[in-house]
């Protein structure tokens, strides 16, 4: 196991954390979520039976408990709102409140807004955007983590920088609002 | 603050430049963490919770009740399904349910909030119609109510897996076909018809489903096996959980539990073991696709049609007819499920029901006027069913004709 773990750990651990992160939007939790990637992973390597690549069936693995976790938190803040139906199509944005982090908080302007405003996007739109242009993953391998055809992906991918571009419009048109207004 | 106008390739160039984000925890941190919440957590691939000791009295109650389900609704004329004067029946057949579900402790009470929520969903577009509601009883009063049983109520919706092939991308869609059912079925029978059909793996991992249990809006599938779903590729993961987000929430449910060799929980391929699924209720509109032998009908999830309004509050019932009714085609491989010949004059939303006023133009020549008709009354029907309405009436303004469906049923 612990071979098995150093090769993974060698090869994949950056590039699987960074990836959880950005899509929890918190340290913390993507330690917690990484440790269980790898014992997700490393409970049924032998099962492996490689019709995709490594590479990809890891990032496939932490997506699907990344997306529990964000599920399970949507439930939970639900459960508290005494809601049990979630009418939008907003699961996804489980509202960021906490201070930006601060690896982004060093960076321009402009990459701190786009981070502020991916957080907007669809589920589906985040998770392109992470794979394309965070991970600097190909189509091919980009459709093979999220079981979409390659078309899907180009076509989401095209969505999500429309859909981004409208909320950083929005969010410097609204900022123009405040300082005008001050 | 920039007032520099972001374009696409400035966006994707700052993309690029997030930050990469490092772990602090060591290697060996990491792997000695990873050990001990293994040892901890999962001794083996997969550990099925303890049975619980009340679930064996308790499905015994089920199942009696069940049995009597099955036995009283024959003592009662007409049909259930389509009867405007039904309610004697459906109260018999919704008091079995409350007792079902009282004997069934593993049933969430979902059913109080989710009505609550979809009164407020409802309320966003039928408070207008306070006035209306009056005047359209009054109206009502002189309606033919059709008197056969509809098809609408008698059919199985089966997901099939469709492939666009028209820009040589080979793109993959869940489309719904329906199928009529000649006998009449329970629930359980339906639905385990319906996801067996609907099957999209290789090796109809789904003939494993055993049996099929509803509680409110909550939906249980019982396998044979714990790896019953342990084989699928990750492209037939993601296939069957569309499958069962499509078909699923066509019949109301907003989770699906798993069972498997009568212990909680199953391994659902490469997502590992899971007890339930949440399915998403938010799907707005139906819209047809059509080849030369059949026409399917595909959610606007699935198309990604907007589904929201521009404030991104999503469309009620009204808008999501009428957002239907207006779509141009900005694809050219699915169309309305509102026929070229038909037009939507009014949605009116008194209470839980939902009214559908529409005419046929008399100047078209129309082919398929039946089918394409059937289409579009099932496409409402769909379109109804992640909101909590009780009744959809479809009402042809001109003849006084109306397609009385019981969603709540």
């Amino acid at each position: 196991m612990r071979e098995e773990f150093e090769r993974l750990y060698n090869t994949y651990h950056h590039q699987l954390f960074q990836y959880l992160f950005y899509l929890v939007r918190s340290r913390e939790v993507a330690e917690e979520l990484v440790q269980e990637v790898y014992i997700k992973v490393l409970d049924s390597f032998n099962t492996f039976e490689g019709r995709s690549s490594e590479k990809t069936w890891l990032y496939s693995v932490a997506k699907h408990v990344a997306i529990d976790w964000i599920r399970k938190q949507t439930r939970k803040k639900r459960k508290a709102e005494g809601k049990e139906y979630e009418w939008s199509e907003k699961e996804f944005q489980v509202e960021d409140k906490n201070p930006l982090p601060e690896e982004i908080v060093i960076q321009k302007e402009e990459v701190q807004q786009v981070y502020k405003m991916l957080e907007k996007c669809s589920e589906d739109q985040q998770q392109v955007v992470l794979l394309r242009y965070v991970q600097s993953l190909s189509i091919s391998e980009t459709a093979d983590v999220l079981g979409w055809t390659e078309s899907k992906v180009k076509t989401t991918q095209h969505r999500a920088i429309k859909s981004l571009k409208k909320h950083l419009e929005e969010g410097t048109t609204g900022f123009m609002q405040e300082e005008v207004s001050k | 603050m920039s007032n520099e106008k972001w374009n696409d390739s400035k966006i994707e160039e700052t993309l690029t430049k997030l930050p990469p984000m490092k772990d602090k925890q060591s290697k060996d941190d990491l792997f000695q963490a990873i050990e001990s919440r293994s040892k901890k957590e999962i001794p083996s691939r997969f550990s099925p919770k303890a049975k619980r000791p009340w679930i064996l009295p308790a499905m015994a109650a089920a199942a009696a009740i069940f049995l009597m389900v099955l036995i009283i609704p024959p003592f009662f004329n007409g049909d259930q399904q389509f009867s405007t004067n039904d309610a004697d029946q459906n109260s018999v057949m919704n008091t079995a349910d409350v007792e079902e579900n009282a004997a069934d402790e593993s049933a969430e009470p979902e059913s109080e909030s989710s009505l609550d929520g979809s009164d407020n969903d409802m309320n966003d577009g039928g408070s207008e119609d306070d006035e209306n509601t009056e005047i359209a009883n009054d109206e009502n009063d002189e309606e033919q109510v059709s008197p056969e049983p509809s098809q609408l109520n008698q059919v199985i919706y089966i997901a099939n897996s469709y492939v666009l092939d028209s820009n040589n991308t080979g793109d993959n869609f869940i489309v719904i076909e329906k199928q009529s059912s000649e006998d009449e079925q329970s629930l359980e029978e339906i639905l385990m018809t319906s996801l067996q059909q609907s099957d999209p793996t290789s090796g109809q991992y789904l003939s494993d489903l055993d049996s099929v249990k509803t509680a409110e809006s909550l939906v249980e599938l019982h396998f044979s096996s714990a790896s019953s779903l342990e084989s699928l590729t990750s492209s037939e993961h993601e296939q069957l959980n569309q499958v069962f987000q499509e078909v699923l929430t066509l019949y109301g449910f907003a989770e699906v539990a798993f069972e498997s060799g009568g212990e909680t929980g199953i391994i659902f391929g490469q997502q590992g073991e899971v007890t339930s699924l949440p399915l998403a209720t938010n799907n707005r509109g139906y819209y047809v696709i059509s080849d030369e032998q059949d026409s399917y009908l595909i959610s606007a999830r699935m198309a990604e049609e907007e589904m929201a309004s521009e404030s991104g509050d999503p469309l009620n019932y009204a808008e999501t007819v009428a957002k239907m009714a207006e779509t141009e085609v900005s694809s050219d491989w699915y169309e309305s499920a509102i026929p070229s010949f038909v037009d939507v004059s009014e949605v009116r939303l008194p209470g839980t029901t939902a009214e559908v006023y529409y005419t046929v133009s008399e100047n078209e020549e129309i082919q398929n006027e039946e089918e394409q008709l059937e289409t579009f009354f099932h496409a409402l029907k769909l379109t109804a069913s992640p909101f909590t309405l009780d009744n959809l009436q479809i009402i042809n303004e001109e003849t006084g004709e109306v397609v009385e469906v019981d969603l709540a049923e």
